[in-house]
């Protein structure tokens, strides 16, 4: 039986630990979909860096991610800010799908201009291509995850105060817009270096999925991030190697399979499977305990 | 020499001060031009009719939204110095209830307030949170998840976050929705002794027979301050009529005066 290279394997299983960190956060901040713009926001920026530079080094087009994805972040609390009636999802929905909007016509201009140069390299954003992973976009996600864990580390008494009640956080005094605006940029970054792996489309499904399966099992903050990003991994482990058993199951040898939703389809199962489970507890077992 | 040192004194008396205070939200005033002097040591009541601008001078006094003309002084101090100093209790409505959190825990959060971000909790802190959930009656409760709280036992919780804050002023908006009468009676006792160990507290209440008995000073609000002293001088007749309208007013001032008490929720 095939087996996943060392590097796309390790790149996996990290981007899905990663994930399933900043996932529960976002998750617990009803921000889930502030992740889904940071991807879609950062797909035009991917295609005008190489637009300009015609080059496809992950270093380029990353950066061009990385600032147009937290363009579009700003963007979503500057229309909040200046108009109050974008209430709640309205101003991440606008952008996400104006962004996206916005690379298609990128896209096909540049079709138009470069003959299909290139293209077949940078369609693996789009629903992320496992297999096109070397060892430095591993390395670098190796680095974010370790980077958003020292951060979690450094503020971990004061995360849950904040992610529960921001005013009450303001008012205590907490460093409140440091620890938000950290998060902002981990989530930005995860975001960005992880793009190759699951693609700009789905990849929001995962900081929805992941938390989502493992709330109903645990009742404290610690716990719920431990076990949110030990999933994580553990579907990031398993997805090339479904992958590679899909490709060889059907005989394709071409690398055809997208890796971006199988992540998003193993992690949507168990979140499934799991709510299915709480919810075949909650009907077992009392769920009102007797109040003393 | 002296007139300086007198007019520092003066300050720190009051526990709150409101200068010319406006707040508006868009074009639309929420509180207008409001002076306030709040005295130190007080237990106050904020009462008024709904839309009243009860909320938003809550959230003014804390910092939590930026006045459009005004000053504002807590404690003697500019609202961003006064940080960690007052302890708020919100509507409970305000916050998401299924946070993977048990009830220690968010009463832990209380003891967060000034201490720097590096410092792990210590003995003290876990015992100041102890003593709050034991002041509110919840010490039983204390490893229950959140989301499996009755709303009343919500309330108590924010109260236990706010008292093992340790803070000489207390904020509370609304502290008795969804609680029973009983327990109503034992969070009135406790502010007594707040009160007697010289902290202030700021209620938004709407029972005005509570008010009239137990809090020695009031602010009856309606976008302005109709009036604000002494409640034996302050909640009259007249002022409730200014406040809550003349025909509701009436009510409430003639019902206030019998023994059952009214109330006047907010939703």
């Amino acid at each position: 039986m095939n087996t996943p290279d060392a590097a796309v394997a390790f790149a996996c299983l990290t981007a899905g630990g990663l994930y399933g960190l900043l996932g529960s956060m976002a998750f617990l901040r009803r921000q889930s979909l502030r992740g889904d713009v940071l991807a879609h926001g950062a797909w035009p920026g991917v295609l005008l860096a190489f637009a300009l530079t015609g080059q496809r080094s992950p270093a380029i087009l990353g950066l061009g991610a990385l600032v147009s994805a937290l363009g579009m972040n700003y963007l979503i609390s500057f229309l909040e800010r200046q108009f109050p009636r974008l209430k709640g999802d309205a101003a991440p929905a606008l952008l996400l799908s104006g962004s996206f909007a916005v690379a298609s016509v990128i896209w096909s201009l540049m079709q138009m201009h470069t003959e299909g140069l290139g293209q077949a390299g940078l369609k693996s954003f789009l629903l992320g291509q496992a297999a096109s992973v070397q060892w430095q976009d591993t390395w670098s996600l190796i680095l974010v995850f370790a980077l958003a864990t020292l951060s979690v580390l450094f503020f971990w008494r004061d995360l849950p105060g904040v992610l529960f009640d921001r005013d009450q956080a303001i008012i205590q005094g907490r460093p409140v817009k440091m620890i938000e605006w950290l998060l902002e940029l981990l989530l930005a970054i995860a975001v960005v270096t992880g793009l190759t792996i699951v693609g700009v489309v789905v990849l929001s499904a995962l900081f929805v999925a992941i938390p989502l399966a493992v709330r109903p099992f645990t009742h404290r903050f610690g716990p719920f991030l431990l076990a949110s990003t030990l999933l994580g991994t553990m579907i990031g482990m398993a997805t090339p190697w479904i992958v590679i058993s899909l490709e060889s199951g059907f005989g394709n040898s071409g690398r055809g399979i997208p890796t971006g939703p199988i992540f998003v389809l193993a992690a949507s199962l168990l979140a499934f499977t799991s709510l299915l489970v709480a919810h075949f507890f909650a009907r077992k077992s009392p769920k009102e305990l007797p109040t003393p | 020499m002296n007139e300086p040192r007198q007019k520092e004194a003066k300050k720190t008396k009051s526990v709150v001060r409101l200068e010319d205070v406006t707040v508006a939200y868009g074009d639309r005033p929420a509180l207008w031009d409001i002076d306030l002097d709040i005295p130190a040591g007080s237990l106050t009541a904020v009462v008024g009719p709904n839309g009243a601008g009860k909320t938003t001078l809550m959230k003014t006094m804390l910092g939590l939204l930026k006045p459009a003309t005004g000053r504002v002084e807590i404690l003697g101090l500019p609202v961003r110095d006064a940080r960690g100093k007052v302890a708020f209790v919100p509507q409970r409505g305000a916050v998401d209830w299924d946070f993977p959190a048990t009830v220690a825990d968010i009463a832990l959060m209380g003891t967060h307030a000034g201490l720097p971000w590096w410092k792990p909790l210590g003995v003290n802190e876990k015992g100041r949170a102890k003593l709050a959930l034991d002041q509110v009656g919840l010490t039983s409760l204390s490893h229950r998840p959140l989301n499996q709280l009755s709303g009343g036992q919500q309330q108590r919780a924010f109260l236990a976050r706010a008292l093992a804050q340790n803070a000489p002023l207390l904020v509370l908006d609304e502290p008795f929705q969804g609680i029973d009468a009983l327990t109503e009676k034992t969070m009135l006792a406790l502010f007594q002794d707040l009160k007697a160990e010289g902290r202030s507290l700021i209620v938004v209440h709407h029972d005005l027979h509570t008010v009239r008995d137990l809090f020695d000073h009031c602010v009856l609000l309606n976008v302005r301050v109709v009036a604000s002293g002494p409640t034996k001088t302050t909640l009259t007749d007249q002022n409730l009529r200014s406040t809550y309208g003349p025909r509701l007013g009436l009510d409430v001032a003639r019902t206030s005066e019998s023994p059952q008490s009214v109330q006047l929720r907010d939703s």
